[in-house]
């Protein structure tokens, strides 16, 4: 993803493509973030538990975790109403 | 809830999509109806070897206008291929996807926008300008036919590009206002997400 996002956004991404197991460099790739700011977003998911290491064939790779859910659903559930609410714009 | 909100997401896409569309064909038709403009103001000049009057204060008006429209043309083109980046990374039925990749790319663009408006609204007076000095130059012209017609079709395009570089701000205007008030009701859910990240992320 390009153009400008929060934090938050970044977060709901990351969580959104670890539902199956990814490298870190295929989260930074999928994510468009450069490795310093995927580090600190990744370690600060794994903190809150939502986001967690597996080992494949000797890789290691994330997965979101269902403590994620919450946030996941969460922010699903803000943006489709902020979205709702208002009128359309049409040409 | 959700289907509703793809649907509607869906239809204010391709509206933009044909708004940076009628932008670049506005864009690309004002520059060239300039550059056609100029030769035209050149050549008498270029043949009598001397700068003449009006011709060189036209050069000096349309060259502007020229300049004004290849910007114009530029930064229509950068909004419509990273649109297109958008529409083709959001393809799928997940509206959040849609949403987010919608307002990254309007913060991002926020300002781009802003300036197309400014810079649409400058090309389409400067062509309603053209079409009355057009209309008075129609008026007192006494040349063949031919001539006239190629007149006529000269203002009908001035005509045009004027009203559509009047129209095109105001659809901009309408799209920034909904996107505006949507990127202010999304601080509030920041603020929300922040609370349940337990006081914020850092």
């Amino acid at each position: 993803m390009r153009g400008k996002r929060t934090q938050y956004e970044i977060y709901w991404e990351i969580l959104t493509y670890c539902r199956n197991p990814r490298s870190f460099t295929g989260i930074v790739h999928r994510c468009n973030l450069n490795s310093k700011i995927g580090q600190e977003h990744i370690a600060f998911l794994e903190t809150k538990g939502f986001l967690r290491r597996l080992d494949q064939g000797g890789q290691s790779l994330l997965k979101t975790t269902d403590a994620a859910h919450a946030y996941l659903g969460a922010f699903k559930e803000m943006y489709l109403e902020l979205y709702s609410r208002g009128p359309e714009f049409r040409l | 809830m959700e289907n509703e909100a793809l649907n509607r997401l869906t239809r204010e896409m391709k509206s933009f999509h044909a708004l940076t569309l009628v932008n670049l064909a506005g864009a690309g038709i004002a520059m060239s109806l300039g550059i056609a403009t100029l030769v035209n103001n050149l050549l008498p000049m270029l043949r009598e070897k001397s700068i003449l009057f009006p011709q060189a204060l036209n050069v000096a008006v349309v060259l502007a206008g020229t300049v004004l429209a290849l910007r114009w043309l530029i930064s229509s083109a950068e909004m419509m291929d990273g649109f297109q980046e958008v529409m083709e990374r959001g393809e799928g039925d997940d509206p959040t996807t849609l949403i987010v990749e919608n307002m990254a790319f309007y913060r991002e663009n926020r300002e781009e926008v802003r300036r197309l408006m400014l810079g649409s609204r400058a090309v389409g007076a400067f062509f309603l300008v053209s079409a009355v000095l057009q209309l008075r130059s129609l008026v007192s012209q006494t040349g063949s036919s031919m001539l006239t017609l190629m007149s006529v079709v000269g203002l009908a395009l001035c005509i045009a590009l004027g009203v559509a570089g009047l129209y095109i701000p105001s659809s901009l205007g309408r799209y920034t206002r909904t996107w505006d008030r949507r990127l202010m009701d999304s601080e509030d859910a920041e603020r929300r997400l922040g609370e349940l990240l337990e006081g914020g992320p850092h």
